[in-house]
C-alpha cells in the first residue's frame, strides 16, 4: 500500500505543478528526448605488438582485421545484436540468428556481453591458425551451450536445428521435421563411445581423429587471411 | 588538459622557483621522460587527401584513436604514413579538434555521418563547441523524431507470427485495417456513435402538438422508440469498450487512459438512469446527467485522425493556451474594477457589483459586443474602449503560436503517413536486391559445378564459362555450398520449390520409379502452394521433355545425347555410389545430393549435348566421387 500512496503523492504533485505551471503560464521547457545517450562505451584494444605476440597473426593481418572490426563497430565492442546483423547478412536465404547467438557466446569467453577485438582475435587465432586440438576444443566449447563440460542431446539438437535453420525454406529435398533430429542421433552413435547419452571432451576429440573426413575438413579453412 | 594549456606547462613549472626558498620540506623529484623523442611530423593520408600534423598535437587527447596506440593499426609500413578509409571532409573538423580543442560541426554535414565520423575517431559529441552546440541538438533531435516515426510505423505494421487471441483483438482494435472483421467493427462502431449522436439532438426537437397539450419535443412523444434507439446504442459501447479492456495489454493504463474515460462517461448516464428513475429527487440530477451524453462525440477522435491531431495540437501548446487564460483573467478582473467604479455613479447602471462586470468585459474583450451591458458614463465609455482595443491585442498574441504548432504537427503527420507509403515501395525494392544476391549463389552454383565437371572432361578451353565472380564471392558460395553439404540439403529458388512439391505430390501416382527422387516416400503436398503448371510427368522419365520445364539434372549434361536406358543405369550406378558415400554420414535415404537439379537455360543444352558420349561413363564415375568428396567435407 506504501508504494501506491507514494505514487499517488507524486501524481499529485506532478499535478499541482502542471497547474501551476498553466496558470502563470510558463513555456514548455526542453523535454527528456532531449537527454540523447551520449555514452558511449568506447574499448581500446591493446597495442599491436602485445597482439601480434598472444596470436598467431602478423601485424598485417591485425590490420586488415581491425579495420574490418572497427569499420561495422567503432566504439569497439560488438554487442549480440550487431554481431547476428553482420552474420546474417552471409545467410540470406534463412535464418542465422539462433546458430549466431551460440557463436557470439563461444567468442564471448568471459560473458560480459560484448565482443571485443582481443576476444575476437584470439578466437580467430585459434580457428584459422591453431592446432587441430584447440580447434576440436573451441568447437565443443560451441557445440556445450551451457558451458558445463558436456554435450547432451538438446544441446546439440539445439545446434544441429540452428544450422538447418540458416538454409531457410526454400532447400531441395524439402526440410522435414525430423531431419534435425536424426543427424543428432547419427552424430550421437558416431561420437558417444560409452553410450551414456553425453558426450565428453575426451570422446569428443577421440572420436574426430578417427574420423578422416573431419580431420581433412578442419584444414579446409587453412588460407582463409 | 586544453590544447594551449600544455604549451605553457614549462612555464608554470619553471615558475615554481619561487616556492623554493619558503618551503618547508625538501621537494619530490621530478618525473624522468622516458622516451625523450624529438616532435616529428606525421602525416595522416584520409582517403588520399594527406594531412600533417605534429605528434604532439594529436596526443592532447589521449583516449582518442589519433591520440592513442589504436592508431597503429593504420599505420602502413611501406608509405610510412598513417592511412583512414574515412570521409576527409569531416576529418578536417576532427583534425582542427586536436589543433584548437574546439571541435566544429559543419552545417552542409549530415548528422549521422557526421556522428559516426566520430564514433569511429572516439571523440565524443558533447565536446563540441557552444558556437555549433545548439545546431547540432537541434538536427540530432529532428533525426530522432524522423527515426522514432519510422520505428513506430515499423512496429505497427510487423506481422509477428504468433500473436495470442487477445492481441490480435487488441492489434485489430488499435489498427482496423489489419483485418476486414476490425474494419467491419470499426465502421459499425462509427454508425452507432452517430446515430447516438443524431438522437440526442432530435430528442429536443419539437415534434408536433398532441390534441389537448403543449407541443411536445420529440423524445417525449416517441419515447419508447428513442429509449429503444438509446439502449441499443448504449449497448453496443459497453460491449465494446468491455472487449477493449479485455484485450488491452495493461488494464490499468487503458482504464487510466483518455479515450476509456471518455467510453465511461458516454455510457454511464443510461446505466444511472436505470437506476434511479424511481426516485423523484434525484430525476433533476438525472436530467443533469443526460448532458453528458453529448460527450459521445468525442468517441470519433478514434475515427478520425484529424480530431486526434487538433487533440494533440492543444495538448502540446497546453502552456501557451494556459498563458492565454492567464492574462485574459488578469485584464477582465482589472477592466471590470475599472468600469465598475466609472459606472456606479450613474443610475439604473447594470453594473450592480465586478462579477457582473465581468460579463461586459469580457464580451467586450473579445469584440463580441451584445449590447445587454452598456456604460452610460463618460469616464465608462472611455475605459470601455480602452478595454476593447486592448482585448483584441490580448487575443491575438498567443494565437499564432498555437497555430504554427498545428501546422508544425499536421504537416509531420503528413510526412509521416508518405513517408509510410513510399516505405512499402522502399522494401519491395530491397527485397528485390536481396533476393538477386542470394539468386548469384544459385547461378553461380549452376556455372561452377558446370565448370567442374566440364573440368573433368579435360576441356581446360571451357574452363572459363560463366561469369566469372570476384575472390570475396567465391569465397562467400563456398561458404554457402559447405552449409549445404553440412545439412545435405541444397539451396534452391522459390519456383524451384514449388515445381518440386507439385513433382512429388505427383509422384505417388506413376507406377515408374524414378531412383533419384524415391527418397521421398510419402511426401505430402501440404508443402505446396496451388499453381497451374503443365506437370505431367516426372523429370527423370522425361527428359527431353525437360528443356520446356527449364529443370535438369547436371549428369544429364553428359548423357544429353543417349537413349532412356543408359539414363536409367547411369542414374542409378550414380546412386549407388552416392549412397556408399553417404552412408556413414547419414541414416535418412535422402541421397540426392550427387544429382544436383538446377535450373538451367535452354542455351546451355545445345553445348551439353556436344560432348562426347564417349566421355561419358568416366565422367559419370568421377562425377560421383566428386560429389561424395565434396559431401564429406563437413561431417561437422
Amino acid at each position: 500500500m506504501s508504494g501506491c500512496s507514494k505514487r499517488c503523492k507524486l501524481g499529485f504533485v506532478k499535478f499541482s505543478q502542471t497547474i501551476f505551471k498553466l496558470i502563470t503560464g510558463t513555456l514548455s521547457k526542453d523535454k527528456i528526448e532531449d537527454e540523447l545517450e551520449m555514452t558511449m562505451v568506447c574499448h581500446r584494444p591493446e597495442g599491436l605488438e602485445q597482439l601480434e605476440a598472444q596470436t598467431n597473426f602478423t601485424k598485417r593481418e591485425l590490420q586488415v582485421l581491425y579495420r574490418g572490426f572497427k569499420n561495422e563497430c567503432p566504439s569497439g565492442m560488438v554487442n549480440e545484436e550487431t554481431f547476428k546483423q553482420i552474420y546474417a547478412q552471409f545467410f540470406p536465404h534463412g535464418d542465422a540468428s539462433t546458430y549466431a547467438h551460440y557463436l557470439f557466446h563461444a567468442f564471448d569467453t568471459t560473458q560480459t556481453g560484448s565482443v571485443k577485438f582481443e576476444d575476437f582475435v584470439t578466437a580467430l587465432s585459434i580457428l584459422l591458425r591453431g592446432t587441430v586440438h584447440e580447434k576440436l576444443r573451441w568447437t565443443f566449447n560451441l557445440y556445450d551451450i551451457n558451458k558445463d563440460g558436456y554435450i547432451n542431446k538438446e544441446e546439440m539438437m539445439d545446434i544441429v536445428k540452428a544450422i538447418y535453420d540458416m538454409m531457410g525454406k526454400y532447400t531441395y529435398p524439402v526440410l522435414k521435421e525430423d531431419t534435425p533430429r536424426q543427424h543428432v542421433d547419427v552424430f550421437f552413435q558416431k561420437m558417444d563411445k560409452n553410450k551414456d547419452g553425453i558426450v565428453t571432451l575426451d570422446e569428443f576429440l577421440e572420436s574426430c581423429q578417427e574420423d578422416d573426413n573431419i580431420m581433412r575438413s578442419l584444414q579446409l579453412f587453412q588460407n582463409v587471411m | 588538459m586544453a590544447a594551449g594549456v600544455a604549451a605553457w606547462l614549462p612555464f608554470a613549472r619553471a615558475a615554481a622557483i619561487g616556492w623554493m626558498p619558503v618551503a618547508n620540506c625538501p621537494m619530490p623529484l621530478a618525473p624522468a621522460d622516458k622516451n625523450k623523442r624529438q616532435d616529428e611530423l606525421i602525416v595522416l593520408n584520409v582517403s588520399g587527401r594527406r594531412f600533417q600534423t605534429w605528434r604532439t598535437t594529436l596526443e592532447r587527447y589521449p583516449d582518442t584513436l589519433l591520440g592513442s596506440t589504436e592508431k597503429e593499426f593504420f599505420f602502413n609500413e611501406d608509405t610510412k604514413e598513417y592511412f583512414f578509409d574515412r570521409d576527409p571532409e569531416v576529418f578536417r573538423c576532427v583534425l582542427n579538434f586536436y589543433r584548437t580543442g574546439k571541435l566544429h560541426y559543419p552545417r552542409y554535414e549530415c548528422i549521422s555521418a557526421y556522428d559516426d565520423e566520430l564514433a569511429f575517431y572516439g571523440i565524443l559529441p558533447e565536446i563540441i563547441g557552444d558556437c555549433c552546440y545548439e545546431e547540432y541538438k537541434d538536427r540530432k533531435r529532428e533525426n530522432a523524431e524522423r527515426l522514432m516515426d519510422d520505428n513506430d510505423s515499423e512496429n505497427n505494421q510487423e506481422s509477428m507470427p504468433s500473436l495470442s487471441f487477445r492481441q490480435t483483438m487488441w492489434r485489430a482494435f488499435e489498427n482496423p485495417h489489419t483485418s476486414t472483421l476490425a474494419l467491419v467493427f470499426y465502421y459499425v462502431t462509427g454508425f452507432f456513435i452517430a446515430v447516438s449522436v443524431i438522437t440526442n439532438v432530435v430528442e429536443t426537437v419539437p415534434c408536433g402538438t398532441v390534441p389537448g397539450s403543449k407541443e411536445l419535443p420529440c423524445g417525449e412523444r416517441y419515447s419508447v422508440a428513442f429509449f429503444c434507439l438509446d439502449t441499443a446504442c448504449v449497448m453496443i459501447f459497453t460491449v465494446e469498450y468491455l472487449l477493449r479492456l479485455f484485450a488491452a495489454p495493461s488494464r490499468y493504463r487503458f482504464i487510466r487512459s483518455v479515450m476509456s474515460i471518455i467510453d465511461v462517461v458516454a455510457i454511464m448516464p443510461y446505466y444511472i438512469g436505470l437506476v434511479m428513475t424511481n426516485n423523484e429527487d434525484v430525476s433533476g440530477a438525472f436530467v443533469t446527467l443526460r448532458v453528458f451524453r453529448v460527450f459521445r462525440i468525442f468517441k470519433f477522435s478514434r475515427h478520425s485522425q484529424g480530431l486526434r491531431i487538433l487533440g494533440y495540437t492543444l495538448k502540446s501548446c497546453a502552456s501557451e493556451l494556459g498563458f492565454l487564460l492567464f492574462s485574459l483573467t488578469m485584464a477582465i478582473i482589472i477592466f471590470a474594477t475599472v468600469m465598475f467604479y466609472a459606472e456606479k455613479g450613474s443610475s439604473a447602471s447594470k453594473f450592480t457589483s465586478i462579477p457582473a462586470s465581468f460579463w461586459y468585459t469580457i464580451v467586450t474583450m473579445t469584440t463580441l459586443g451584445y449590447g445587454d451591458m452598456v456604460p452610460k458614463t463618460i469616464a465608462g465609455k472611455i475605459f470601455g474602449s480602452i478595454c476593447s482595443l486592448s482585448g483584441v491585442l490580448v487575443i491575438a498574441l498567443p494565437v499564432p503560436v498555437i497555430v504554427s504548432n498545428f501546422s508544425r504537427i499536421y504537416h509531420q503527420n503528413q510526412r509521416a503517413d508518405k513517408r509510410r507509403a513510399q516505405k512499402k515501395a522502399r522494401l519491395a525494392r530491397i527485397r528485390v536486391a536481396k533476393t538477386g544476391s542470394s539468386n548469384a549463389y544459385l547461378h553461380s552454383k549452376r556455372n561452377g559445378l558446370l565448370n567442374e565437371a566440364l573440368e573433368l572432361m579435360g576441356t581446360p578451353e571451357e574452363e572459363h564459362m560463366g561469369k566469372t565472380t570476384s575472390l570475396i564471392e567465391s569465397q562467400h558460395h563456398h561458404l554457402l555450398h559447405c552449409l549445404e553439404k553440412t545439412t545435405n540439403h541444397e539451396f534452391i529458388d522459390e519456383q524451384m520449390f514449388e515445381q518440386n512439391c507439385m513433382e512429388s505430390s505427383m509422384q505417388n501416382y506413376p507406377s515408374t520409379r524414378s531412383p533419384s527422387l524415391s527418397s521421398h516416400p510419402g511426401l505430402t503436398t501440404t508443402c505446396c502452394s496451388r499453381r497451374s503448371k503443365k506437370t505431367t510427368h516426372l523429370p527423370n522419365s522425361n527428359l527431353p521433355a525437360t528443356r520446356l520445364r527449364s529443370m535438369q539434372e547436371l549428369s544429364t549434361i553428359h548423357i544429353q545425347g543417349s537413349e532412356q536406358p543408359s539414363l536409367t543405369t547411369s542414374r542409378s550406378s550414380l546412386n549407388l555410389k552416392a549412397d556408399d558415400g553417404l552412408r556413414p554420414n547419414c541414416k535418412t535415404s535422402q541421397i540426392t545430393t550427387a544429382i544436383i537439379s538446377i535450373p538451367t537455360p535452354p542455351a546451355l543444352t545445345p553445348e551439353g549435348e556436344g560432348r562426347p558420349p564417349p566421355a561419358s561413363p568416366g565422367s559419370n564415375t568421377n562425377v560421383p566421387a566428386v560429389a561424395s568428396n565434396v559431401v564429406k567435407v563437413s561431417a561437422l
